[in-house]
C-alpha cells in the first residue's frame, strides 16, 4: 500500500493534515501575538474612554470620532479574541487526540494503524518517500539533532538522495506502525542511510534510542498539557483531609513528610521502573497485622526511589486501599541519634513516636537508616527489637524500614522477631537501559537550566560510565550525580553541545583514568608501536611482549569486555628473564609512569589471615592492603609476584576478580578492579622450561605441557588458569639476549656519567664480562644489576672520590686475568 | 480541498469525540471538587473529635476525671462537627453550582465554532465599516 492511502486509513490523518496546515509553533505564536494585541487594545480603548469628556483633548476626541476609532478598536479586539480561542481550541484538539505509546499505557487502537510519530514522518514524505519524509519532518529533524548530526550535513544528504516514487509502507511489528519500525525499515533497506549514520559513528541501536528519547520528550510535554486528566487533578492537595487524623508533635521533630520531596513530582523519577518493589510493599502494608516491610538495597538513593514511587502512586490515587490517603513520614534516625544520648530518653522518645503514629491513624512510618538506630539503641543497652515489638505487631500501624543489604545480612537476617514482623522487599539494581530512561527527563531539565544540549550518545555514555568508572554506590545515583556535575562543567569549559567525547573527557578529568574516548594521535602511535616500545625494555621475549600488546590494544579501543579487568596475564618462567620488567614497562608505556605499577608479594599472603590482610578485617575494622591500594589508584598494573605461593582463599578471590572485575571488601563494599591490568608471575614450571630449552625445543610450543604440569602439582586450578586472558611462557635468556641486556644496563650507567661530564666507553669485552659474571642459569639477568653496581659503579665512584675522574675524562674498562681494570684518559 | 477535509475532520471531532470527552472532563472536575473538599472523608468521620484531640478515660474509675475527660472529648467532637459542617456545606455548594453551570458550558461548546467565526466576522465588519454600528 502506498503512503497516501495508508495515511488516510486512520483517524489520525485529519489531525496530521491540520497540523501541516497550521503547525504547533505557528499556533503558539498566534496565541501569544493575539493575547498581546488584546491587552494593548484594551489599554487603547481605556485611553479613548478617559479622554472622551475632557475639553483639553477635544481635538483628539474629534479625530477618534471622525475615524470611528473606538468601533474599529473593538472590532480588532473581537477578531483577536476569535483568533485566540481558535488557537487554544487547536491545541486542545491536538492534545486530546494525541495518543501515548511510551509514558502511559498504550492507548492506540488497532484501527489507528500508525502512531503519531510514525504518521508525522509518513505525512511529511507523502509526496516524496519515507527517507525524505524522515529528514523533512520535525520529529525526524529532532532525532537527527539528538544524534549529534548538524542540519547542514542532513540537508546535504537529503539533497543527494533520489526520490523513490511509489514506495510501499513498511510492515509494522505489532499491528501499529511505530516510528521505530519506520527507522528499522530505513536502516535495513536504504544502505545510503545506514552509511550516512555509520560514517558519523552512529549505530542502529543509537538511532532507536534517540527515537525513544525524542518521543518521551514530546509525550511528557503533551501529557503535562492534559491537566483535566484525573491523574493530573489528583495531584492537588485537598483541604481538610487530615482533620480526622491525629497530630504528631514528637514525630514532627525527627521527621519529614516524604510527600513534599521534590522527587515525588519530578518527571525524571517517573521513569524509574520500581513497580515490582512498590507492589510488594503494597502487599506487605495491606496485611491486617504486622503490616510492615523492610526495604533492602545497596547504599544510596535506590530505596528512596521506591518510596518516592509509592508516594507518587498515593498522590495519583493509584494504590491499594490500605495505603489510600496515607501520609508517608520519613523518620530520620540520625536526628534521633544525635538528640537522644541516654537510655531513658531514647526509650521515651521512641515510645512516644510510635504511640503518636498509631493514634494519628494515617501515617506510614518510614524509618531511614534503620540499622543505625538499632545500633545506637543497642549501644545504650536498649532492647530495641523488644521495645518496638508491641507497636510493630499492632493492627493499626504501617512501618517501612530502610536497610542496606550488607547490614541486613549482618544484623537482621537471622533475627526471628524481625523476619516475622517485617516482610522483606529487595530493591533490584536497574540495568543501564532503565537508567538511561531515568536520565531522559533529568537531562532535559538540565538542558533548560544550563542552556546546553545533550546528544543521545552522551546520555548513553553517562549511564554506561557511571558503573564502569565509579565502583562505589548505586548505578542510577552515580549516573544522576554525573549528569548534575557535567552540565556546569560543560558550561565552564564553553561546550554547548555535550556528546560522548565530552562525557569521556569529563570522566577522564575527574578520575584520571584514560577513558578511550579520544585516542589522541600520540597515543595512537604509542598503541600501534606498543610491542616495540615494550620490546625496547624487555629483551628476548618477543612472544610474550606481542601477546600482552595485543591484549592492550583491544582494551584501549573499546573492544574489550567492560565487566572485567583491562587485562590479566599469567607469566610463567624462570627468575630474571623479564617478567617484572614487562610489568614495569607496561605501567610506563600504558599508564605513563612506573609508579602506576603496584606490587604485591604473594608469598606474604600464605597464612590463614591472608584474606584479612588483603581485603581487611570486619572484626578489627582494619582496611586491607589490596582493597586500599586499588581504591587509591583505580587504574594501573598490579603485579602479583610469586602468585603460586599464596593461600587457596586468596586464589579464589582472584578467580572472582578476574571474572567479574570487582570484589567486596570487609565491609561488603564493592571495589572495582575493572581498570587494572593484572600480572601474576610464577616460577612454577621453570624446570620444565629449562629442560625443554636444553632439549632444543621452544617452550612456547609446549605451553600446554607446562600448564598441565602445574595443574598436576596442584599449584593452580585449571579454572583459574583459564580466567587469565593469556598464559605467557618466558623462556630462559640466551647469551645474545643477556648481552643486549648488559648493553642496556651499561648504557644507563654511561648516561648517568654524562651528567657528571664523564664518558664511559662500552666495549664488547666489557659486555661479555658483565654477562659472564652478572648472570646465571637459576636467576637469569637478575644479578646483573647488582653486579654492575658493585663492580663498575663502585670503581667509578672510587675514581671520582680520588679526584682522578674529573669532567672531560674518558673511562675505559679492560679485562685482564678475568678481572676488571679501569683506565682513565 | 485540504482545508475542507481538515475542517470537516475537525467538526467531526468537535461534535463527536470531543463532546464525549467533554463529559469525562466534567466528571473529572466534579470528582476533583468532591475530593478537594474531602466530602466523603468528612461525612464518614463526622462525629470524630477534631484532629483526634481526645483524652483517654482513666483506667481507675474517678468520677471527677471521668467527667472532665468526657467534657473535653465532647467539646472536641462538637468543634470537629462544626468545622466539618462548614466545609461540607461550602464543598457541596460549589459542586451544585458547578453542576448548574454545565448546561451553559455545553451550549458554549456546541456553539464554539460558530462563536469563533462570528467573532471574526463581526470584528471585521466593525473594523472596516465607515458607519457607526455601535
Amino acid at each position: 500500500m502506498y503512503i497516501k492511502d495508508f495515511l488516510k486509513k486512520s483517524s489520525i490523518y485529519n489531525v496530521l493534515a491540520t497540523e501541516s496546515l497550521i503547525s504547533e509553533d505557528f499556533r503558539n505564536k498566534l496565541a501569544k501575538v493575539s493575547k498581546t494585541i488584546i491587552v494593548i487594545l484594551i489599554f487603547v480603548l481605556l485611553l479613548f474612554y478617559f479622554t472622551k469628556n475632557s475639553i483639553r483633548y477635544s481635538n483628539f476626541k474629534n479625530f477618534v470620532d471622525s475615524y470611528n476609532l473606538i468601533q474599529r478598536t473593538i472590532g480588532l479586539i473581537l477578531i483577536n479574541v476569535g483568533v485566540y480561542i481558535y488557537s487554544g481550541l487547536g491545541s486542545f484538539y491536538l492534545s486530546s487526540t494525541y495518543y501515548f505509546e511510551k509514558i502511559t499505557k498504550n492507548k492506540y487502537d488497532k484501527d489507528e494503524f500508525y502512531t503519531f510519530s510514525a504518521g508525522r514522518v509518513l505525512y511529511a514524505g507523502r509526496k516524496t518517500d519515507i527517507l525524505h519524509g524522515f529528514f523533512d519532518s520535525k520529529i525526524g529533524k529532532l532525532i537527527l539533532i539528538r544524534l549529534g548530526i548538524n542540519q547542514k550535513d542532513s540537508r546535504k544528504f537529503y539533497n543527494s538522495q533520489e526520490i523513490f516514487v511509489k514506495e510501499e509502507v513498511p510492515k509494522p511489528e505489532d499491528g501499529i506502525l511505530k516510528l521505530k519500525d519506520v527507522a528499522k525499515y530505513l536502516y535495513s533497506t536504504k544502505p545510503e542511510f545506514a552509511k550516512f549514520l555509520n560514517d558519523k559513528g552512529i549505530t542502529d541501536i543509537e538511532l532507536y534510542g534517540a527515537i525513544e528519547w525524542v518521543i518521551y520528550e514530546m509525550e511528557t510535554k503533551e501529557h503535562k498539557a492534559q491537566w483535566w486528566k484525573p491523574e493530573s487533578l489528583a495531584k492537588v492537595k485537598s483541604i481538610a483531609s487530615d482533620w480526622s487524623f491525629g497530630q504528631t508533635f514528637v514525630l514532627d521533630r525527627y521527621s519529614r513528610n516524604v510527600m513534599d520531596d521534590q522527587e515525588v513530582d519530578s518527571e525524571a523519577m517517573t521513569f524509574a521502573n520500581r513497580d515490582a518493589e512498590i507492589s510488594q510493599i503494597e502487599n506487605a502494608l495491606s496485611k491486617s497485622t504486622g503490616a510492615n516491610a523492610m526495604l533492602i538495597g545497596e547504599q544510596g538513593q535506590e530505596k528512596m526511589q521506591v518510596i518516592w514511587g509509592m508516594c507518587r502512586n498515593i498522590k495519583n490515587k493509584n494504590i491499594a486501599t490500605a495505603l489510600q490517603n496515607k501520609k508517608p513520614i520519613l523518620l530520620l534516625s540520625n536526628s534521633i541519634i544525635s538528640t537522644c544520648k541516654d537510655k531513658d530518653n531514647l526509650e521515651n522518645q521512641i515510645s512516644k513516636i510510635f504511640t503518636e503514629v498509631i493514634k494519628a491513624g494515617n501515617i506510614i512510618l518510614i524509618i531511614d537508616n534503620y540499622t543505625e538506630l538499632y545500633k545506637h539503641a543497642e549501644s545504650l543497652t536498649v532492647d530495641f527489637i523488644n521495645l518496638l515489638d508491641p507497636f510493630i505487631r499492632s493492627t493499626s500501624i504501617q512501618v517501612v524500614a530502610l536497610v542496606n543489604s550488607s547490614d541486613f545480612h549482618q544484623y537482621f537476617e537471622t533475627n526471628k522477631a524481625i523476619t516475622n514482623n517485617f516482610e522483606t522487599v529487595l530493591v533490584k539494581d536497574l540495568d543501564s537501559q532503565e537508567i538511561i530512561k531515568i536520565i531522559y527527563a533529568a537531562a532535559i531539565e538540565s538542558e533548560k537550566l544550563y542552556k546546553i544540549f545533550f546528544t543521545y550518545q552522551a546520555i548513553q555514555e553517562l549511564a554506561n560510565s557511571a558503573s564502569y568508572y565509579f565502583s562505589n554506590g548505586v548505578s542510577s545515583d552515580k549516573t544522576m550525580d554525573l549528569l548534575n556535575e557535567i552540565a556546569p562543567w560543560a558550561k565552564r569549559n564553553g561546550y554547548e553541545v555535550i556528546g560522548k567525547d565530552e562525557v569521556l573527557e569529563y570522566i577522564e578529568q575527574k578520575t584520571n583514568i584514560p577513558t578511550g574516548g579520544r585516542v589522541s594521535t600520540t597515543e595512537k602511535e604509542k598503541l600501534l608501536n606498543l610491542e616495540n616500545l615494550i620490546g625496547k625494555r624487555v629483551i628476548g621475549q618477543k612472544d610474550a611482549v606481542l601477546a600482552v600488546s595485543n591484549a592492550l590494544k583491544r582494551a584501549r579501543t573499546g573492544v574489550r569486555n567492560p565487566n572485567k579487568p583491562i587485562g590479566s596475564f599469567l607469566f610463567l618462567g624462570p627468575t630474571g628473564v623479564g617478567k617484572t620488567e614487562t610489568a614495569k614497562a607496561l605501567a610506563y608505556v600504558f599508564f605513563g609512569s612506573e609508579d602506576n605499577m603496584m606490587r604485591l608479594d604473594m608469598s606474604e599472603y600464605q597464612t590463614d589471615d591472608a584474606m584479612e590482610k588483603l581485603i581487611g578485617s570486619f572484626a578489627t575494622g582494619k582496611p586491607g592492603v589490596f582493597s586500599s591500594m586499588i581504591r587509591e589508584k583505580q587504574y594501573g598494573v598490579v603485579l602479583l609476584d610469586e602468585f603460586e605461593k599464596t593461600s587457596k582463599d586468596v586464589l579464589n578471590l582472584f578467580l572472582q576478580i578476574l571474572d567479574e572485575g570487582f570484589f567486596s571488601d570487609m565491609s561488603g563494599q564493592k571495589v572495582s578492579a575493572r581498570n587494572i591490568i593484572f600480572i601474576a608471575t610464577s616460577n612454577a614450571g621453570a624446570e620444565t622450561i629449562f629442560k625443554m630449552v636444553n632439549e632444543g625445543k621452544n617452550p612456547k610450543d609446549a605451553q600446554e605441557e607446562i600448564i598441565a604440569g602445574i595443574v598436576d602439582k596442584g599449584l593452580f586450578k585449571p579454572e583459574l588458569i583459564n580466567r587469565f586472558d593469556a598464559t605467557i611462557i618466558y623462556k630462559p635468556l640466551e647469551d645474545a639476549d643477556l648481552k643486549q641486556i648488559a648493553n642496556i644496563m651499561l648504557k644507563k650507567v654511561a648516561g648517568r656519567m654524562v651528567e657528571k661530564g664523564l664518558k664511559l666507553e662500552i666495549s664488547d669485552e666489557l659486555i661479555d664480562y658483565v654477562v659472564k659474571n652478572g648472570s646465571n642459569k637459576a636467576f637469569g639477568a637478575r644479578p646483573m644489576n647488582r653486579f654492575i653496581q658493585d663492580s663498575i659503579e663502585g670503581s667509578i665512584a672510587n675514581l671520582i672520590l680520588s679526584g682522578e675522574a674529573i669532567p672531560g675524562k674518558v673511562i675505559k674498562f679492560t679485562i685482564k686475568n678475568n678481572s676488571l681494570e679501569v683506565k682513565i684518559s | 480541498m485540504k482545508f475542507l477535509t481538515t475542517f470537516f475532520g475537525y467538526l467531526k471531532w468537535h461534535y463527536g469525540k470531543a463532546l464525549a470527552t467533554t463529559f469525562t472532563f466534567w466528571k473529572n472536575i466534579l470528582v476533583f471538587l468532591f475530593n478537594y473538599f474531602s466530602i466523603k472523608n468528612l461525612v464518614g468521620n463526622f462525629f470524630a473529635p477534631w484532629k483526634r484531640l481526645a483524652d483517654n478515660y482513666p483506667k481507675k474509675f474517678n468520677i471527677k476525671i471521668y467527667f472532665f475527660t468526657f467534657l473535653v472529648n465532647t467539646i472536641m467532637r462538637i468543634v470537629g462537627m462544626f468545622l466539618r459542617t462548614i466545609i461540607i456545606i461550602v464543598g457541596l455548594s460549589v459542586c451544585v453550582l458547578y453542576i448548574l453551570c454545565l448546561p451553559i458550558t455545553l451550549i458554549f461548546w456546541l456553539a464554539l465554532p460558530a462563536i469563533i467565526i462570528g467573532l471574526i466576522i463581526f470584528g471585521l465588519i466593525l473594523l472596516i465599516s465607515f458607519k457607526s454600528k455601535i
